[in-house]
């Protein structure tokens, strides 16, 4: 039976577009090459947050260099990220040629997938609210905004929510909120204020001012490994007529 | 009823009787979606019969709005669907269509 609506027997035609740009995520297999992703940018705001927060002294030239470092960051952020993520999806599409239509079908993705408008709404919503609520209950409980943390706790759990929501991928709706509980609680739990003068001991140590965007990415890297496994499993239920 | 009120809607009315069909609107809408896709994600996908994906997808390839692609793949054979411009471009105006359609019930 095709998907219809239930009053006029016509099929929902975006639902079904939705469902085959949807089945990109199904196999599970994008969010275990995201497993990579987030711990790349873990590392990078390690790096980053250190370098902001704890400036050398040493080194005055540094501190000059500090007033620009939020661009430059960002700069070899996306200039690091870009081919990673190309090289990801290369990877990936030839992993669900190989491994996965033979269970489930093939279709070939396009990079700029059509995306439904709803999928931006729901995220700018969530990703606002979020933003919000989360700096203010930073600034309340730990004295500080958590600038950097923040945005890597609210932005994937916005993306997944969404992307879960508009295509239809349950097991993204849970995540999102599996992983948004986790890394606050993560962040408020284990987190510390370090000694300016002394430095952190660790990526734990931090300033609230900036927070531990690195634990957010952890978070949110074990996540994606569960959903992985889980889309995989997915898949192999179905291969084996239990789905 | 005014002359050119009947003619807009005449126009609005018209819409592409090689989509207006439920199982070819289904295929279009699915592969809408992708770059192409074989034909078991469409048989996945659409839920259609084997027989039924055949006949439609022939009819859509007649249209010019549908190419088909065969193949083997490790002895097997391999069929691989993909919408071309001009089915792509029909889609979108059937869609449009039906949204002013709705509008126009609406008001």
């Amino acid at each position: 039976m095709m998907i219809q609506s239930q009053q006029n027997q016509v099929p929902d035609l975006r639902r079904l577009t939705n469902l085959a740009v949807g089945s990109f995520w199904m196999d599970g297999l994008w969010d275990l090459a995201f497993v990579s992703v987030f711990l790349l940018l873990g590392l990078w705001g390690a790096f980053y947050v250190s370098f902001v927060a704890f400036p050398p002294a040493t080194w005055p030239a540094f501190q000059e260099l500090g007033k620009n470092v939020v661009w430059l960051g960002l700069v070899v952020l996306v200039i690091t990220i870009i081919p990673f993520l190309w090289i990801a999806w290369t990877i990936v599409r030839y992993l669900k040629r190989v491994f996965v239509s033979r269970g489930t079908g093939y279709a070939k993705h396009r990079f700029f997938m059509p995306v439904d408008r709803k999928l931006f709404a729901w995220y700018f919503v969530l990703y606002a609210t979020g933003l919000g609520l989360l700096y203010g209950l930073f600034s309340w409980i730990k004295g500080g905004p958590y600038v950097m943390s923040v945005p890597f706790i609210v932005s994937p759990a916005a993306i997944f929510w969404a992307t879960g929501r508009v295509y239809g991928i349950r097991r993204y709706q849970v995540v999102a909120v599996v992983g948004l509980v986790l890394a606050l609680s993560l962040e408020l739990l284990l987190t510390t204020q370090a000694d300016y003068i002394a430095g952190p001991r660790n990526f734990l140590d931090i300033i609230p001012a900036y927070g531990c965007p690195t634990l957010a990415c952890i978070v949110w890297a074990v996540m994606c490994a569960a959903s992985g496994l889980v889309g995989l499993i997915g898949v192999w239920r179905h291969k084996h007529g239990a789905g | 009823m005014e002359q050119a009120e009947r003619l807009e809607l005449a126009k609005l009315v018209e819409v592409d009787r090689v989509i207006h069909e439920p199982a070819r609107a289904t295929i279009m809408a699915v592969l809408y979606g992708v770059q192409s896709a074989d034909f078991n994600f469409l048989l996945e996908t659409t839920r259609l019969t084997r027989g039924n994906l055949s006949v439609h997808t022939r009819k859509l390839q007649g249209a010019d709005y549908l190419e088909i692609d065969k193949s083997f793949r490790n002895n097997y054979p391999y069929t691989e669907y993909r919408l071309t411009k001009k089915g792509r471009a029909a889609f979108r105006a059937y869609v449009n269509k039906l949204k002013l359609l709705s509008k126009a019930l609406k008001d």
